[in-house]
């Protein structure tokens, strides 16, 4: 088949020419100082991913620094406040400003592509993330260097990071500062979770799907669930650090093991969230080094999927330690050993497709990063499970046994992908390819020196040696191993120096750069330009390029889906989640300061508070809200009717309801507003397993008369009903009604009301937060539900505006829906918090 | 559409139940001390792991060998005929390892005492 006719494409050509240049001018990224407003994503997944380099470069110059001061015993080279102030920056900034965030970069920056749609849904909440990230992570680090720095490890252990341990601003700057980073974390996430979801192409079933879309779609989902659990964790630990609310302090019933419960809980996932897209980058990068297939696809996404749920089943394997009893650390050991079996099934099917395409196997630079991190990868898995059994555990715990292997792991099985992914998909962003030549030195350097330094921890580690020790005698004979180390460690910088010279001398930013020249299968190696693809292709199989040769003349040719900008303005198509349907067409914003501006004054925000400087923490806080206001004002464009894509299909350019993406991301967002209050109702109860004697301590005054939950919860659920009326009966469009924003105003207060009616009944029994777990526990309840309150008021009073100005009616109801959504979820979590903090002390008796 | 997504994660997501079920159990009888003996074994907390392994176990044997009705049950009607053999496949290998990891976690109750400190 050669010609149009016989395949029945989307479209007929040739297309007029006035439809790439609109696409151009759409599409164009903005020049100059403008660039910052950008909000494309192969120019801010550039930018996110180079920042995420520069931090792991500057951690790993932290870990040089750490490796000459353990090179000889009794070694004075960095005191021993320097030393903590070290390692708690290298394992923050490698484990939240480089790992996750430099995937998440990736999700951002090949995700459109590998779909071919034109940008994941939300380009200006991807910005915000990204440039929240880089201003508040760039401070972070420089703590550093003004003796600002935490000094609690990456963990940040309670009591040691309480104020009497911790004096100072530097915990806090953990505290608020990674607080911050999570949140922008979690903005990538929704992204993600929608993108894949619902920009696939026509066609790309789940069963179509590129195994890095699975991976990316479960690292997004485990951030969902995972992360809640840390920004609960830290904001505990801050408001007892700022007002003395003592969740973590034991003489007053909190518990410090409270902490790592929550901390673990976000901690062990975290290793899978920065492993599973790695392990998607590899299952994508083999096939096409072997020019074959992937063997098992539906193994590998058995095995994704399997690895996600089972991780948040391992926390307490960082705790075998702490003293619970034996057969809950048999639960978890059990959970730990099972997670090897998914772990092991892609490892096989990586050996496997290399094996069935051995004859046409190619050695390139991705080739041996991906060979490495198999070596590598597989030697942590090992180690891993030795750990997980526990009377080894018991031995190796807190030895630098666990320091190789959780290198051994996250280099393994992180970093070595990372770089085969610089190599592979560099021609994507990229006028010229990296260099064969240097590649391969970089890879040699790094794999003999990683190995060179990490291998002798392993006996160091069952030598004796603890983690964490600025220095030691000079007689225990660790001299010889620690040495080694430290002269693998300087072997992979040299690696990594080699690889930057590498980028400086070929990496040249803008398209026009070689065309598919792995010959891979899928379609980000389609030809692109600022708009993606020229046409969005009609998926059919998973390798679109292998099984159809003509596709990418077919693509650039225009003669699949949308080829044009039907509504003159940025769009992508709007496919079903499971069977990939065309449902509507996106209206997508294009560039804009607001993006930029808000993520600058959130970031000052937290910085300021950091600091203690409230008024203008406040006043930045308040001004980044303003931001985010005006910029989604500008979104919810109105229907432009029905537009053209080809092959038939006549799709709406607005939608309402279950099928509009918006609607998802506000689902999302209640997915991860749940699964902080299932954090916070897990504290609750753990500190009443651990003092049920203190719940509520002698002395404490009885709880409220139930008219105060009572009251709270008719004004929940009057709001809620009110709510319901007023999104039945929104007038038609162009008619404006005083009586929308009026309800939308008492709606609002008795959301308020309700919150602020519970406090008012615990404050009038004299009930302090400060005397014990049990009342800090009591008041965080509603202080929650107030979070998400206020949240949901800004939306109400938003919506009610937009209907004042003519931008929300019967037919334009995105944000009525968005903050009738919020609303719900926010009446519904202030109930359960009602039921719990007033039924479970009389329940108990 | 949600209903296709719990069909294919079923089996975790009985998996998840269960470890939730056992722990929940296992650590507020321990701490309230409820049927706890002197030598730490706890007849209450190992029928509470039994009977929170067997009923998500069966649930999840029921899913593997009735896909079909499983599926109708959660999510309706099937789609085409590939479509639903990837489903079926991921949401069988899933449960199949879910089941196995259950195992392997209820296992230790027949073992160890129930409510002792290894050390």
């Amino acid at each position: 088949m050669s010609t149009t006719e016989e395949k029945k494409l989307p479209n007929s050509g040739p297309r007029p020419e006035h439809e790439l240049e609109d696409l151009k001018r759409v599409w164009a990224t903005p020049k100059g100082i403008r660039l910052v407003t950008a909000v494309n994503n192969t120019v801010i997944g550039t930018l996110y991913i180079g920042v995420a380099f520069l931090f792991f470069v500057l951690a790993g110059v932290l870990a040089l620094v750490m490796r000459m001061q353990l090179a000889v015993g009794d070694n004075t080279l960095v005191s021993q406040d320097l030393y903590n102030q070290l390692f708690t920056v290298h394992g923050t900034t490698m484990m939240f400003l480089f790992a996750v965030p430099a995937v998440e970069a990736l999700g951002v920056m090949l995700l459109p592509q590998m779909l071919a749609a034109r940008d994941l849904p939300f380009p200006r909440l991807s910005a915000f993330a990204i440039w929240a990230y880089v201003i508040g992570g760039l401070v972070f680090f420089s703590t550093i260097f003004y003796d600002l720095a935490p000094k609690g490890g990456w963990f940040m252990y309670p009591p040691n990071t309480l104020t009497e341990f911790s004096p100072g601003d530097n915990a806090d700057f953990w505290l608020l500062g990674i607080g911050f980073i999570e949140i922008s974390a979690i903005a990538g996430a929704i992204e993600i979770v929608v993108g894949v979801l619902r920009t696939r192409p026509p066609g790309m079933t789940l069963a179509k799907m590129p195994i890095f879309a699975w991976a990316m779609l479960i690292f997004a989902a485990m951030i969902i669930f995972a992360f809640p659990a840390v920004i609960l964790a830290t904001m505990l630990l801050e408001i007892e650090r700022a007002f003395g609310w003592p969740f973590f302090s034991a003489e007053l019933g909190g518990d410090s093991l409270l902490w790592q419960h929550l901390f673990w809980f976000f901690g062990h996932p975290e290793v899978y969230i920065i492993f599973l897209p790695a392990a998607g980058l590899v299952s994508m990068i083999v096939p096409t080094m072997a020019q074959t297939p992937l063997v098992g696809y539906r193994l590998i996404v058995v095995a994704l999927i399997a690895t996600g749920f089972f991780s948040f089943g391992l926390w307490v394997h960082h705790m075998f330690t702490t003293g619970i009893p034996g057969l809950s650390l048999a639960f978890f050991s059990a959970a730990s050993m099972a997670v090897a079996i998914p772990s092991g099934i892609q490892v096989f099917s990586w050996i496997a497709t290399i094996a069935a395409g051995r004859k046409r196997f190619r050695i390139t630079v991705p080739s041996l990063f991906v060979l490495g991190f198999l070596f590598i990868f597989t030697l942590g898995g090992l180690t891993g499970v030795m750990v997980a059994i526990v009377p080894f555990d018991f031995q190796a715990h807190d030895s630098y046994f666990i320091v190789a292997h959780f290198h051994y792991v996250l280099i393994g099985g992180m970093v070595f992908p990372l770089f085969a992914t610089f190599y592979y998909w560099a021609p994507m962003v990229s006028k010229k390819m990296l260099s064969e030549r240097l590649g391969k030195w970089a890879f040699w350097l790094m794999f003999i020196g990683f190995n060179v330094t990490f291998f002798p921890m392993h006996i160091t580690g069952l030598a004796g040696m603890p983690r964490r020790v600025w220095t030691y005698p000079s007689n225990l004979g660790w001299d010889v191993l620690n040495m080694i180390s430290t002269a693998g460690a300087f072997v992979i910088a040299a690696g990594v120096l080699v690889f930057i010279i590498d980028l400086i001398r070929n990496f040249r930013f803008g398209e026009g750069g070689a065309e598919n020249p792995w010959g891979a299968g899928t379609l980000e190696f389609l030809p692109n330009d600022v708009y993606s693809t020229r046409s969005i292709p009609h998926v059919t199989s998973r390798e679109p390029l292998w099984d159809n040769p003509d596709l990418p003349r077919e693509v650039e040719a225009g003669l699949h889906y949308l080829p044009n900008a039907p509504t003159g303005g940025r769009e992508t198509i709007v496919t079903s989640a499971v069977e990939a349907k065309p449902q509507y067409v996106l209206q997508m914003p294009g560039a804009g300061w607001t993006p930029f501006l808000a993520a600058a004054f959130t970031a000052g925000g937290f910085l300021l508070l950091t600091i203690k400087e409230v008024g203008l923490g406040i006043a930045s806080g308040t001004l980044a809200i303003l931001l985010c206001l005006l910029w989604t004002w500008q979104l919810d464009k109105p229907s432009q009717g029905e537009v053209d894509i080809g092959g038939g299909y006549k799709l709406p350019t607005y939608m309402t309801g279950p099928n509009s993406h918006s609607w998802w991301a506000m689902v999302v967002l209640m997915l991860v507003a749940s699964a902080l209050y299932i954090s916070y109702f897990f504290s609750y109860l753990y500190l009443w397993t651990v003092s049920p004697d203190v719940w509520a301590p002698n002395g404490s005054p009885a709880p409220p008369s139930l008219v105060f939950p009572v009251g709270s919860a008719a004004m929940f659920a009057g709001g809620s009903a009110l709510m319901a009326w007023l999104g039945k009966r929104l007038p038609e469009p162009n008619v404006r009604t005083p009586g929308v924003p009026a309800g939308l105003v008492i709606a609002a207060l008795l959301l308020g009301g309700g919150v602020a009616l519970e406090i008012l009944g615990h404050m009038q029994t004299g009930l302090d937060p400060t005397a014990s777990s049990y009342g800090a526990m009591v008041y965080m309840a509603p202080i929650l539900t107030g979070q998400a309150a206020f949240a949901a008021i800004v939306m109400c009073l938003f919506a009610g505006a937009r209907h004042l100005r003519g931008g929300m009616d019967k037919q334009r109801r995105v944000t009525f829906d968005n903050a009738a959504l919020l609303y719900y979820y926010t009446a519904a979590q202030g109930v359960f918090g009602l039921v719990l903090i007033h039924g479970f002390p009389r329940l108990i008796g | 559409m949600v209903g296709t997504f719990v069909f294919i994660l079923a089996g975790p997501i009985l998996w998840a139940i269960q470890l939730t079920a056992i722990y929940g159990s296992q650590s507020a009888l321990c701490a309230a001390g409820i049927g706890t003996s002197s030598g730490g074994g706890n007849a209450l907390v190992l029928w509470s792991v039994v009977i929170a392994s067997l009923i998500p176990a069966g649930v999840a044997t029921w899913a593997i060998l009735a896909p079909a009705a499983s599926y109708r049950l959660l999510a309706g009607e099937r789609g085409d005929a590939a479509q639903w053999g990837f489903l079926r496949g991921v949401m069988r290998l899933l449960t199949g390892l879910s089941i196995l990891a259950m195992a392997y976690a209820a296992l230790g109750a027949v073992f160890l005492p129930e409510c002792a400190s290894l050390r």
